[in-house]
């Protein structure tokens, strides 16, 4: 028996083989296709970037046309900097305005904050509340001993954020914030509960779980709120 | 320079999905990491400097792969025990006991058969097989040479038909000892 070094040395002999048309044993990889739910998700933010990208193509193309190229060199650095000036001033930013894409963190920053509106109504069925993200209704979780109390609607790093509050008999408060795109989750553990995947990206003074459902990226936290109430709510949201 | 148009995540979307999967092991962890790469991608316009979209995309894969495995080893992973979870309450748990077609189990056997190769020749049959990249992109996106990618490749699928076939005699030799019970 050969030992790992053995087995993975590349040895003369064999860089002079050529290694032909794939077995057909490898035929199956044909079958595998992405699964509809990324490739909405994939689908929506390639045409967000897309959309985004496309002013910035279009000026340079116009000044690469009809002006020396130092124009290009700073007319076009000079309008980002101004548009992301002015759309600075119109977003929530956590991630304090950086070019990189908001995280589950910044999400969560948000399910942290007090509420800014009323809570939502609950739909005839009492399980799911009047607001929605999307496909994903939230709901009311009152058989798991908590209600809604309030909700606020928000844009986090361009990506609309819907939060609703919900308090339980002890006054504690929790937040579920869904965020319109699948964000960066940047670390923590990962659980499966009842089948679901999900990550904990803090436990102890504040818990925080996130977990992605139809392209979307699910927040859930709160303060002294033991992480586990916050798993258990979560894999029936997810 | 050319830039990476964003509507080539679609277009390659499958073969990333496949790629995702043979580096990780798991469609569930596929579908994350091909979201996460999308985001990382999609942030702001990228420059392909001279290399082909698809080399691109399966390159920024394979970064954010092994970003994520860093930070994965980092923190332990964890799986919630019954004590940290609340009893379930009157709704229905749901899914479970689902039957799986043919064709998806021989794909996890595929893809559970390149999972276990050495990662060299894993990466080797990755860039090529999987992604459809030629020697050249390979050997460019794995910093090594066009001769030792045919060597890898040569290895990894020696060993992936040899692993799937073993597999398929251990059930012909199951199925025969059932039959004598």
């Amino acid at each position: 028996m050969m030992d790992d070094h053995e087995m993975t040395r590349d040895t003369p002999d064999d860089q002079l083989r050529d290694p032909g048309p794939p077995p057909a044993a490898l035929a199956a990889l044909d079958d595998v296709v992405a699964p509809d739910r990324l490739r909405t998700a994939v689908a929506e933010m390639a045409a967000e970037a897309q959309e985004a990208q496309a002013p910035r193509r279009r000026l340079a193309g116009w000044l690469g046309g009809r002006a020396p190229r130092f124009a290009v060199a700073v007319a076009v650095p000079l309008v980002t900097v101004l548009v992301l000036a002015f759309a600075a001033q119109r977003i929530v930013a956590p991630g304090g305005g950086s070019s990189s894409p908001p995280s589950a963190r910044d999400v969560a920053t948000v399910a942290l904050r007090p509420a800014l509106a009323g809570a939502p109504a609950t739909l005839p069925g009492g399980e799911l509340l009047r607001a929605h993200a999307g496909p994903i209704a939230f709901p009311t979780w009152t058989r798991n001993g908590w209600r809604a109390v309030g909700s606020r609607s928000d844009t986090v790093g361009g990506h609309a954020l819907r939060t609703v509050f919900y308090a339980d008999a002890a006054g504690r408060r929790i937040g579920y914030a869904i965020a319109d795109a699948p964000l960066p989750v940047g670390g923590g553990a990962t659980v499966t509960v009842r089948g679901a995947r999900l990550v904990v990206l803090d436990r102890g003074a504040t818990s925080i779980v996130t977990w992605r459902r139809d392209g979307r990226t699910c927040v859930l936290a709160g303060r002294g709120v033991p992480v586990r109430r916050l798993l258990t709510l979560a894999s029936y949201a997810a | 320079m050319p830039r990476l148009d964003p509507q080539a995540l679609v277009t390659h979307l499958d073969r990333l999905y496949r790629v995702a999967w043979a580096l990780c092991g798991s469609r569930e962890e596929a579908e994350d990491l091909v979201q996460e790469t999308a985001a990382r991608v999609l942030a702001k316009p990228r420059q392909l400097h001279g290399q082909d979209e698809l080399a691109y995309l399966v390159q920024a894969l394979r970064n954010t792969f092994l970003l994520a495995r860093r930070t994965a080893s980092r923190r332990p992973r964890e799986v919630a025990t019954l004590e940290q979870v609340d009893p379930p309450d009157m709704r229905g748990t749901g899914g479970g006991g689902l039957g799986m077609p043919e064709s998806a189990l021989a794909a996890r056997e595929l893809f559970a058969a390149i999972e276990a190769l050495p990662e060299e020749f894993r990466l080797a049959l990755v860039a090529v097989d999987v992604a459809g990249l030629s020697y050249r992109e390979a050997a460019d996106l794995l910093e090594t040479r066009e001769a030792t990618i045919a060597s890898r490749l040569f290895r990894a699928r020696e060993r992936v038909v040899l692993a799937l076939t073993s597999a398929d005699e251990r059930g012909e030799a199951s199925a025969a000892f059932r039959s004598l019970r």
